[in-house]
């Protein structure tokens, strides 16, 4: 375990130098974040002009729908940014993950950390500390607020793994799995969950991390009363397990009759 | 005599140097005609050949369109009244914005100028002796994309016979389709070649754009009826869309709006050579 951790240390290390290193990566992450942040504001105003009053949401709930959601994913793109199991098996570029002493699964996941992304992550911590000071929110919850976003996160970042991990049994299909999570990212991003409260589909959709952040986080932030809170997180934690476990699986099958074609 | 020799020389002269130059302009044009018809051919054989990746692409589209007609009927039924809109008009909506997207998907999906700058790729196309742009665009065409498109034009024709009620005049509507299709090409385009100048702008441009358009295909422009800026968004596709064939309503004149249309296309076109010919002048392949 303790060669583990100094590994992801190492490549904590490498990831924070080549930010450094690399200015005009850097600009480039700030100005991609600037630009992205415009059109995220263009949403915003729509949705709550239109719709604030039809799903109950104020101002502040949508722009903390917004930023959290923004949040979770830079946040878990910092492992998978730049890297793909569909595109790594074909060119044989898995291989360099498979030495020992370090498990491959986690010599890939932490590996090539992308270093745009941590500035990303940077920029939106500090928009989210400029919302919490501007709406002066208890420190009860913020600490509340972030266990959850930290589950969430872990949830997504399992999930994420568990669909790349799909590469080793099928590409093409993997490749499907792809096209219903993007959309299924569309969905969530442009109707938020309030939308589809009212509906069936709520529990279906419940299958998605992004789903909670509109069901727990934003209530909680707000102080409005939040829908079945031990039944969301129950949920959270089998989706948790499930996805770990996919994930495992995929991998030790996988890697038994791994061949790099190159 | 020695005069009308040397007029009939001369003549003979005139006629073999213009039709040298009409062949050459043949020739010219059937150059480009041959390697078009070799990109095509290529393209069809592609999906012939993977046929995998052709199940592939009509399982997506089933999907997606699924995924489309809900997403439409949740804001239609929930929220349509707004802007006094149906399913069917969201649903029609949709599909014109896949259309406009996939048709100019064929040149435009798979490519990406900074990338091939980057990995040198872009060396592919500098070669004599057809016009580069020209042969940057009409390689590689996506065969995915022609999919895309007939299915999304199957889909248009059966919801416009069967199903839409709201009359439609269908020049109006072909006319406008064709315009948003080069239209939408030409900002991608002159968005993407700034990747020219400086490495991975184009990325950070597009990275606007693409999210402006995501947002304007879930909530047409109506619903912007007091944002500060919505005289900036009507020039995007979706707007334009609207604006000629669903009922809407124009916050400038209507002649104002087919000046500024026409200035900001020309400029788009402007843009789009200007980028060209420095990029060309100062390319340096890194590899």
């Amino acid at each position: 375990m303790k060669k583990e951790i100094n590994y992801i240390n190492e490549n904590f290390k490498i990831m924070l130098k080549s930010l450094i290193e690399y200015k005009s990566n850097f600009y480039s992450a700030l100005a991609e974040q600037f630009f992205y942040y415009i059109a995220l504001g263009i949403l915003l105003f729509v949705l709550y002009d239109n719709f604030g009053d039809i799903v109950g949401w104020s101002l502040k709930e949508f722009i903390f729908y917004m930023v959290l959601f923004d949040f979770l994913l830079i946040f878990t793109n910092i492992f998978f940014w730049g890297k793909d199991l569909v595109f790594d098996i074909p060119s044989g570029d898995l291989s360099q993950y498979i030495n020992k002493p370090i498990n491959p699964l986690i010599a890939y996941i932490f590996s090539r950390l992308s270093a745009e992304t941590i500035l990303q992550v940077v920029i939106s911590s500090l928009f989210i500390l400029g919302l919490i000071l501007h709406y002066q929110i208890s420190f009860v919850t913020i600490i509340l607020t972030f266990l959850v976003l930290l589950l969430i996160s872990f949830v997504f970042f399992l999930f994420r793994i568990a669909i790349t991990s799909f590469a080793f049994k099928a590409i093409g299909f993997t490749k499907y799995l792809y096209k219903f999570e993007n959309t299924f990212f569309f969905i969530m991003q442009q109707y938020p969950t309030p939308f589809f409260m009212k509906t069936k589909l709520a529990r279906v959709l419940m299958f998605y991390p992004f789903f909670f952040i509109g069901s727990l986080l934003i209530p909680m932030v707000s102080n409005t009363p939040i829908w079945n809170i031990s039944y969301q997180l129950t949920i959270l934690f089998i989706l948790a397990i499930i996805f770990l476990f996919i994930g495992i699986a995929n991998w030790k099958q996988g890697l038994k009759k791994y061949e790099a074609f190159g | 005599m020695k005069n009308n020799k040397e007029l009939e020389q001369s003549e003979t002269l005139a006629v073999g140097a213009f039709s040298r130059s009409t062949m050459k302009t043949k020739q010219f044009n059937s150059r480009y005609l041959d390697f078009f018809k070799v990109n095509l051919f290529i393209m069809f054989q592609t999906m012939k050949e993977y046929k995998a990746n052709l199940y592939s692409v009509f399982l997506i589209q089933i999907v997606f369109i699924s995924i489309s007609y809900f997403t439409s009927f949740i804001i239609a039924s929930n929220f349509g009244q707004v802007i006094g809109w149906n399913f069917l008009d969201f649903l029609v909506y949709q599909v014109l914005i896949r259309i406009i997207y996939q048709f100019s998907g064929i040149f435009l999906w798979g490519k990406s100028i900074s990338h091939s700058i980057i990995n040198a790729q872009f060396n592919n196309h500098l070669v004599m002796p057809l016009n580069i742009k020209l042969k940057y665009y009409f390689n590689n065409l996506s065969s995915s994309g022609y999919i895309y498109i007939l299915f999304s034009l199957c889909e248009l024709l059966i919801l416009l016979i069967f199903f839409y009620q709201r009359e439609i005049n269908y020049l109006i509507l072909l006319t406008t389709l064709l315009f948003l299709i080069v239209y939408h090409f030409l900002i991608h385009q002159s968005l993407e070649t700034m990747g020219f100048h400086y490495k991975k702008l184009d990325h950070q441009l597009l990275r606007l754009y693409y999210p402006l358009t995501n947002i304007l295909s879930s909530y047409p422009i109506n619903y912007f009826q007091f944002f500060s800026f919505r005289n900036l968004l009507i020039f995007i596709p979706h707007s334009i869309l609207v604006f000629f064939i669903f009922p809407s309503s124009i916050t400038i004149s209507l002649f104002t709006f087919y000046v500024i249309l026409i200035v900001v296309s020309f400029l788009l076109v402007l843009i789009l050579i200007i980028n060209w010919k420095i990029g060309l002048k100062k390319y340096e392949a890194y590899g």
